[in-house]
């Protein structure tokens, strides 16, 4: 384990935990400024999340210190095609719920989840979506009665 | 002609006639009523017994739209984008109108009656000042005000949060009576229950509905309740203002539409949603929810929204209560 | 015997041929729609709570508890199968559930949960009818500090959550905790770490970040290694326990059962503390905590009992003292308001008939779940022979309207959106998410427990240390954390050895 190179203790799982869990200490410790602090008494709204993000940052330093002076655990490659492509099918949900509708929601995110695993024809995918958008607006609309249109209001 | 229309409504109505009038089309599809709470609460339950009988007789669904979050400022700001055209409404409250806005202040989204319109006034949820009275010796509101004045900043009061009618009416009731006490403020009024029925907490103003069966069994004492006149749940109680002038905190709900919805539309709602409110089943019914169902005109809720506003306005600046 | 004919009345109650339907469909329709991700009980139970208006009190109620019992099971359901913890108290399940799906075990997995369900079920049936008067004034003697320090103990526990290292799991915790704050502070009306966004002063909602953090993260983390994906699992296996398997899931149940029940006492946040607390016993008592995290069937067995019957009890501050201690107490409140019902400390004796009979119907409830599901469990596991890649689309749709559907809001879908990247990321970091979740949900309550009691204290904070229970439940947090961390870091260190 001796003898590796700096860079590659610097990229390791626990030193990067420790990176992530300063930045979040310290951008959580940034907003809580404009908060009123109060007194132990009267707490205001930034006196525990200061002391909590002062916890984190110290034990986050503590992890990255630990990591550059041990075995920090090698990173492995990210899946990226597979996180861009779920997360953007997800993300139609998020911002087309209500103008396209559940119907083209569905088959868009169904044709674009279906990319990421890259093992399905553009034919089951279509299939699929099909599939997924009958159900969805049998449950969803049809049985629960949630508040969504099948077409949203871009389209109609 | 407005005069007009709301005759032939009224008219139409009373032969129970079939509600299409020839000079409003309205409603020829389906409304949405925006009801800024998670289902199940008084507000919900009020929404959905009114849009049954407004889609009886208007022929078209009325359909309730819950949306919690963001201490209805989200449900709210929905109707305030929605276009004005009499499809999507409100049923919001006291502190959806008449605080939030002051409260919250200038990045808050909307200001009540720029942004909206008044249709209806539906009920008043009256608040009562409780005490456990294992930690209060006093029976009656002058006797607390006599040992709030002896022992400052020794009771602690329980509110279902801060900014709500429960906690503001504590603020009231120290500015008016110039006496201290501790606001301890809970997320709602059941999480705070259990404080004051251990005496963790010794006194608070909230809802009838919650407190009347602690009050029954005693655990609980009622001093007084904080409408302008005696409720029809116990004539006996007296009310805060026979004691301190003019003190009301209350907490009420009524129906908006965005600000620029015809008048013909939101008459014709008034008319219909005030005559539903004066049927004998309704008034039961909100009087087992421990409401008192009101029927009011857009200019009478209008007015009460203004007048709430100006009030808890001055006791959110005098009692400091703002947030920076 | 009062207990006795009590009991007989209400089982003449809930087992009118008319108000068994009712339960058969609350059980039926929970179960269903709970195992659809995110929506959960308090989603289900808002969207059929119009149809209960319309029934009589005793009937609705029924209905709505087996919605409750429902939709519970069936959000465990769905964090044995696909890693998808609906409610708080999944994520426990998930956390070994999951890994005995994987291999291959699921059947037994969700075998497990529903019989430790009817027997934490039955056991606290009782438990209520025979002490629930007295036991409502147990949870008054809990006030803010000994709410304080109760959640401290549970943080405490969380630690052992974790499967890794204990000062990463520590930090998730404090992670936890702060994503916990965002919002409006309930004292000052604050908006924090909102970024004046109004969808976020309720804060950061549960689901979503559960969902994407576990679900979505999940996802992505598949994708990684194409060989293993071609099915969910590889084989499903029987669902029938062996002989040694219910002996070792015996211990587990039956303290589970105990925690829960005496926990689900106390409205503030008691019952969803049982399934976390009985993770940590199990753990802690196992001759092999190693296991734990690694699909032990213990893991299973003792949260989701733990987890039944906190469930079960927190129904005695809801019908003794009209307090609700969830959502979904807050919504059968509601039901039964509307009816002109309002429970408190005259309901027992006001209305015998509806209290005895919610009493047997919690029961008969339980029993339905249980012959309703373990036929179900084939159908269930038979879903993960679905090839994955036509699954995952599929969990992706429905995760993403589930969330939609708690608040009808689009912005929560963006939040799961986001937290499914932090999960994938804390996923190649090797952070174990499932302490970052109790710090989640524990966080707003430390924090508001612990203002309470400064303010109720006048700032003298020594008084945390003058009341014996907040004294005794600080002391058990302390040990707590010595027993935690001591044996452990001698052990890791044997693990590091065999591996």
């Amino acid at each position: 384990m001796n003898g590796k190179s700096p860079l590659k203790a610097l990229l390791s799982q626990d030193a990067l935990s420790g990176f992530m869990f300063m930045a979040f200490a310290g951008g959580f410790a940034w907003l809580a400024q404009d908060l009123s602090l109060g007194t132990a008494l009267r707490m205001g709204a930034g006196y525990f999340p200061l002391i909590l993000s002062a916890l984190l940052g110290l034990i986050g330093l503590f992890i990255l210190v630990r990591a550059l002076l041990g075995d920090g655990g090698e990173m492995t490659p990210f899946a990226w095609r597979g996180l861009l492509l779920v997360v953007a099918s997800v993300l139609v949900f998020g911002f087309g719920l209500s103008g396209l509708g559940l119907g083209p929601c569905v088959a868009i995110a169904t044709v674009l989840a279906t990319m990421a695993s890259g093992q399905v024809s553009l034919r089951m995918a279509v299939v699929l979506a099909v599939v997924l958008v009958i159900f969805t607006w049998a449950v969803f609309i049809l049985g629960l009665g949630l508040p969504i249109a099948l077409i949203g209001t871009w389209l109609s | 002609m407005k005069l007009a229309s709301l005759a032939a409504t009224c008219l139409a109505l009373a032969l129970g006639a079939a509600p299409a009038l020839a000079d409003t089309a309205y409603p020829s599809k389906a409304v949405t009523i925006v009801v800024p709470f998670s289902a199940g609460g008084t507000a919900d339950i009020i929404a959905r017994m009114a849009a049954e009988h407004l889609q009886k007789k208007l022929g078209q669904p009325f359909v309730v739209e819950n949306i919690g979050g963001g201490g209805g400022v989200a449900g709210v700001e929905k109707v305030v984008k929605a276009a004005p055209d009499g499809y999507t409404l409100a049923l919001a409250s006291t502190s959806n109108l008449s605080v939030h806005p002051t409260l919250y202040g200038a990045k808050f989204p909307y200001q009540t009656l720029r942004d909206l319109k008044p249709i209806s006034q539906v009920s008043v949820v009256p608040n009562i000042l409780v005490i456990n009275p294992d930690k209060i010796p006093a029976r009656n509101v002058p006797d607390l005000i006599a040992y709030l004045k002896a022992n400052p900043d020794k009771v602690s009061f329980g509110s279902s949060g801060t900014g709500t009618t429960q906690h503001l009416a504590g603020e009231l009731f120290m500015q008016r009576t110039g006496t201290k006490m501790v606001h301890i403020p809970y997320k709602g009024s059941s999480a705070m229950l259990p404080d004051l029925l251990s005496g963790t907490v010794e006194l608070s103003f909230d809802n009838v509905p919650l407190l009347l069966p602690h009050v029954k069994s005693g655990k609980l004492i009622a001093l007084a309740v904080a409408t302008p006149d005696r409720q029809d749940f116990d004539k006996n109680l007296p009310t805060v203002a026979e004691t301190v002038p003019g003190f009301e905190a209350t907490a009420w709900h009524g129906f908006l539409a965005p600000a620029k919805t015809p008048d013909a539309i939101t008459d014709k709602l008034s008319t219909e949603i005030q005559a539903f409110m004066k049927q004998p089943e309704t008034i039961k019914k909100m009087q087992e929810l421990g409401m008192t169902p009101m029927a009011t005109t857009p200019a009478e809720f209008t007015d009460l929204i203004k007048s709430m506003t100006v009030q808890w306005k001055d006791v959110i600046e005098k009692g400091n209560i703002k947030p920076n | 015997m009062d207990l006795i004919s009590n009991l007989a009345l209400g089982f003449a109650t809930s087992l009118s041929l008319y108000n068994l339907f009712y339960c058969f469909i609350g059980a039926l329709f929970g179960t269903l729609i709970g195992v659809l991700p995110g929506l959960g009980p308090v989603a289900t139970i808002a969207m059929l709570l119009p149809i209960t208006f319309g029934l009589e009190p005793v009937s609705a109620l029924i209905m709505l508890a087996g919605i409750y019992y429902g939709a519970q099971y069936g959000g465990s359901t769905t964090a044995i199968l696909i890693n998808l913890p609906g409610e708080s108290t999944s994520v426990v399940t998930a956390l070994d559930g999951y890994q005995m799906a994987r291999q291959g075990k699921a059947g037994k997995a969700l075998a497990t949960a529903a019989l430790g369900s009817f027997f934490a079920g039955t056991v606290t049936t009782i438990f209520i009818a025979l002490f629930a008067p007295p036991l409502a004034n147990l949870a008054l003697q809990f006030g803010p500090p000994e709410y304080f320090a109760l959640m401290v103990l549970g943080l405490i526990a969380s630690i052992t959550l974790a499967s890794g290292s204990l000062i990463k799991a520590l930090a998730m915790i404090l992670l936890g905790l702060l994503l916990g704050l965002v919002g409006r502070d309930v004292y000052t009306t604050e908006a924090r770490f909102t970024f004046d966004l109004e969808n976020l002063s309720d804060g950061l909602q549960f689901v979503a970040l559960a969902m994407g953090v576990y679900g979505i993260g999940e996802i992505v983390r598949n994708l990684e290694t194409p060989e293993q994906r071609s099915v969910a699992v590889s084989k499903v296996g029987g669902l029938m326990l062996s002989k040694a398997e219910f002996l070792r899931i015996t211990p587990p149940v039956l303290r589970g059962t105990g925690l829960g029940a005496i926990l689900g006492i106390l409205p503030g946040g008691g019952a969803l503390l049982s399934s976390f607390a009985s993770y940590a016993l199990e753990k802690k008592l196992s001759r092999n905590p190693a296991e734990f995290g690694r699909g032990a069937i213990e893991g299973v067995a003792g949260p989701e009992s733990a987890n039944n019957a906190g469930a079960q009890s927190s129904f005695i501050p809801m019908l003794t003292l009209g307090i609700p201690s969830n959502p979904v107490m807050a919504l059968m409140v509601g039901a039964l308001v509307i009816h002109g019902i309002t429970p408190g400390p005259s309901f027992v004796t006001d209305k015998p008939d509806l209290f005895w009979g919610l009493v047997a119907s919690m029961w008969v409830g339980n029993l339905m779940l249980v012959v309703l599901n373990l036929p179900l469990i084939g159908i269930w596991v038979r879903l993960l022979t679905v090839p994955y890649n036509y699954l995952f689309p599929a969990i992706i749709v429905f995760s993403a309207i589930g969330v939609f559907s708690v608040n009808n809001s689009t912005a929560d879908v963006l939040v799961m959106a986001g937290m499914g990247v932090f999960g994938y990321v804390l996923y190649k970091l090797n952070c174990e998410p499932a302490p970052l979740l109790l710090g989640f949900i524990l966080g707003p309550m430390l924090e508001e427990n612990l203002r309470r009691s400064m303010l109720l204290f006048r700032g003298d904070a020594t008084q945390f240390l003058t009341r014996p229970l907040t004294a005794t439940l600080l002391g058990i947090a302390l040990v707590s954390l010595i027993v935690v961390l001591l044996p452990n870091i001698s052990r890791k260190r044997e693990v590091v050895f065999k591996e």
